[in-house]
């Protein structure tokens, strides 16, 4: 569902990300571990259609993003690591907005409430405008917004960042179930413990490359935390 | 999805606080400026009809005397006073109409004297403080609100992070940009509609239309133009949008903008005119006329002296070719300051607040044309009063003996033959026409401005 091919991006002299390889299909929740300025963000960015790549592609559900990037969209779905909407917008509306706007027509009010249910969102605040909105709620905000495009593909960054023990836990909760509806996840985090947790497979970035990848097995075997900390310590040079 | 962007747009705006204010402003600043103007030409128009009727009591006057003698005499003494009927539309657009004269007074034998309202009986803070008009409100307040508006529209939904999860949907850039322009300007042009459509009843209702559609014509023209102009500051706005990644650094090159294309262009182009195309000034030309005169005084009086025959015929040439000089002279003068004029009116236009201002002043009939049928009725009403003294005093109408006139015909007087100062009315389709130089001017500051946000948007970084 989500193909990346000898991606690489420079900024000038930085490479940004560096000859990366991956695949991510339905049913799978890849958590990307790294440290700031790793490329995760960048990779997400250029899946996005944000930024062109210097080379390589990427591709969603067999489209190739740079090329025909519009298409592309309609398959994947963006929770940012700090959601923003529409402050002067009420839950619903905003959900309503962006749930049109991915091309979803005729949707009822009562599944407009049951998704807010579900990602666990007050009754209270439907109605309410988000401009008061905690962090967490905002979150299981754009988590809806994502579950109503139904695309084949969710891109979340950092997405349990200052979230809230409980709040995180429901989130993750909700990807678990997004993952049993054969959505292919890609999650970008610094939290080792809730990537081992949720994720199928785990990769490692450092300085734009992709270091390692592991799986299921592997978490269960390997010292996860123990490997990430002697990866990000190395120089970056050395680390490739 | 292009509807749903503009409805977007319409509803975000609707339930912001700015709106609110630009709202309550609006109506405020737009319905007060109509009250006062209309107040202002009520007061304009009454001092005209008080004028005119004073005149008209003078005639009936002079008409019912039964002596031709005597009505001679009166004539003989009156000055004639021609007085300039102010426009309707000066409540919209004021231009012109208080700086001109509103009598012209044409004295005994061609002597010239303008006289204006009598300002030292008034308070003379209100020539400091003056009334703002519609166009003023549109021009300075509306301009300034267009662009805080849009200032942010793009940036600040990138500073927001609103941006980001609205590009990662399937919906084209132009689309995003052109659903932002119609709903914002929608979202503008609405709460001014509004306030418009308040201060054109008043005027409606308070009879300053009545008799005339043409008024109406003009009004809703203005209107339209206001419409144009608006929306050049608009997408001005959403143009420097598209330009910036944060609202403090799009604020400040907003207001930059705003400022040097309201205040710093229009008030420079003149000085720049007068700079590039100088004109000497009147006390000069007029000197030069005196130094002529003086000159043809000697030769007159040395020719005088001498006693020879032909010499009048040589007085009359001498004097023809110092007349001949000084409307030379004159012309010149005319010409230099038509140019500068021309000069500071096309450096003015490079600000849209300049083609506005001359396009609904050419509509309201307050522009620089005022000035012009100002002059041209002035020469007019000269000539004819000059003419209508020389004809009292040929020897068909008037025989003078010790005792005073006698005229031989006793209905001699006829008040049709009387000057009348009358203005030119120019109508509204070669108003419209004169101005639609600016109008087109706007046009492309509009085509110019969206066309630039559109290739800035295209490659706008959201991330």
């Amino acid at each position: 569902m989500l193909e990346i091919l000898d991606l690489s991006k420079h900024y000038g002299d930085v490479k940004a990300v560096q000859d990366l390889n991956l695949t991510i299909e339905g049913g799978e929740i890849f958590c990307m571990l790294g440290a700031n300025g790793a490329g995760k963000t960048t990779t997400l960015m250029v899946s996005l259609g944000f930024t062109e790549p210097t080379a390589g592609t990427v591709k969603i559900c067999g489209v190739d993003v740079t090329r025909d990037p519009l298409e592309a969209k309609k398959h994947v779905a963006y929770v940012s690591e700090n959601v923003m909407l529409y402050g002067n917008f009420t839950a619903r509306q905003n959900l309503d907005f962006f749930t049109k706007l991915g091309g979803r027509k005729g949707v009822s009010d009562d599944e407009y409430n049951q998704v807010l249910q579900r990602v666990g969102l007050q009754t209270d605040a439907f109605d309410r405008r988000v401009k008061g909105f905690s962090k967490g709620m905002r979150q299981k905000l754009g988590i809806a917004i994502a579950i109503m495009k139904d695309a084949e593909v969710i891109l979340l960054d950092e997405p349990t960042s200052g979230l809230d023990p409980k709040s995180a836990a429901e989130f993750l909760q909700l990807l678990a179930e997004l993952r049993q509806e054969g959505k292919a996840i890609w999650m970008t985090t610094h939290d080792i413990f809730r990537a081992k947790a949720i994720a199928d497979r785990v990769g490692i970035m450092v300085g734009g490359n992709l270091m390692r990848i592991f799986s299921q097995a592997e978490l269960e075997q390997e010292d996860l935390e123990q490997i990430y900390v002697e990866y990000v310590s190395r120089p970056v040079e050395e680390a490739a | 999805m292009f509807f749903l962007t503009i409805k977007k747009e319409i509803v975000h705006n609707i339930l912001s606080f700015r709106f609110i204010v630009t709202y309550a402003l609006l109506f405020c600043l737009v319905l007060l400026a109509i009250f006062l103007m209309t107040d202002e030409y009520g007061k304009r128009l009454e001092e005209y009809n008080r004028a005119v009727g004073k005149e008209r009591q003078w005639l009936e006057k002079v008409e019912n005397m039964e002596d031709p003698n005597e009505q001679f005499q009166e004539v003989q003494r009156a000055s004639f006073v021609g007085s300039r009927r102010p426009k309707n539309l000066s409540i919209l657009a004021r231009g012109l109409e208080g700086n001109l004269p509103t009598q012209v007074n044409a004295g005994s034998w061609g002597r010239f004297i303008q006289t204006s309202e009598d300002r030292l009986s008034k308070n003379m803070l209100f020539d400091i403080f003056q009334t703002p008009d519609f166009v003023y409100v549109i021009n300075i307040v509306m301009s300034l609100l267009a662009l805080l508006f849009v200032f942010d529209s793009v940036c600040g939904e990138k500073e927001q992070g609103t941006l980001k999860l609205l590009l990662s949907n399937s919906v084209p850039r132009d689309i995003v940009l052109i659903g932002k322009w119609i709903g914002g300007y929608l979202s503008v042009i609405a709460p001014f509609s509004v306030a418009a459509l308040g201060g054109f009843t008043y005027i409606y209702i308070s009879g300053n239309f009545v008799g005339s559609n043409d008024g109406i014509f003009r009004f809703f023209l203005i209107y339209l133009i206001s419409l144009l102009y608006i929306s050049a500051f608009f997408t001005l706005g959403l143009m420097i949008s598209t330009l910036t990644h944060r609202t403090s650094t799009a604020l400040l090159v907003a207001l930059l903008v705003w400022i040097c294309w309201i205040l710093v262009v229009p008030n420079l182009s003149p000085v720049l005119a007068r700079l590039i195309a100088p004109v000497p000034s009147r006390q000069v030309i007029d000197g030069e006329k005196q130094a002529i005169d003086k000159e043809t005084q000697l030769l007159i009086e040395g020719i005088n002296k001498r006693k020879v025959y032909g010499d009048e015929a040589e007085m009359e040439r001498i004097q023809s070719a110092a007349d001949k000089r000084k409307n030379k002279l004159e012309e010149f003068y005319q010409d230099r300051m038509r140019s500068q004029m021309s000069l500071s009116q096309n450096l003015a236009r490079v600000s849209p607040s300049a083609s506005f201002l001359f396009a609904t002043t050419r509509l309201a009939g307050t522009g620089p044309v005022l000035y012009r049928f100002f002059q041209q009725a002035q020469e007019k009403f000269s000539e004819a009063a000059q003419q209508f003294q020389r004809s009292m005093y040929t020897q068909d109408l008037v025989e003078w003996s010790p005792q005073g006139p006698k005229v031989k015909d006793p209905d001699w007087f006829k008040a049709d033959n009387l000057p009348h100062f009358e203005m030119f009315e120019e109508r509204i389709g070669d108003s419209f026409n004169e101005a639609l130089f600016d109008i087109l001017l706007l046009v492309i500051y509009n085509v110019l401005f969206f066309m630039l946000s559109y290739t800035f948007f295209l490659r706008y970084d959201a991330t």
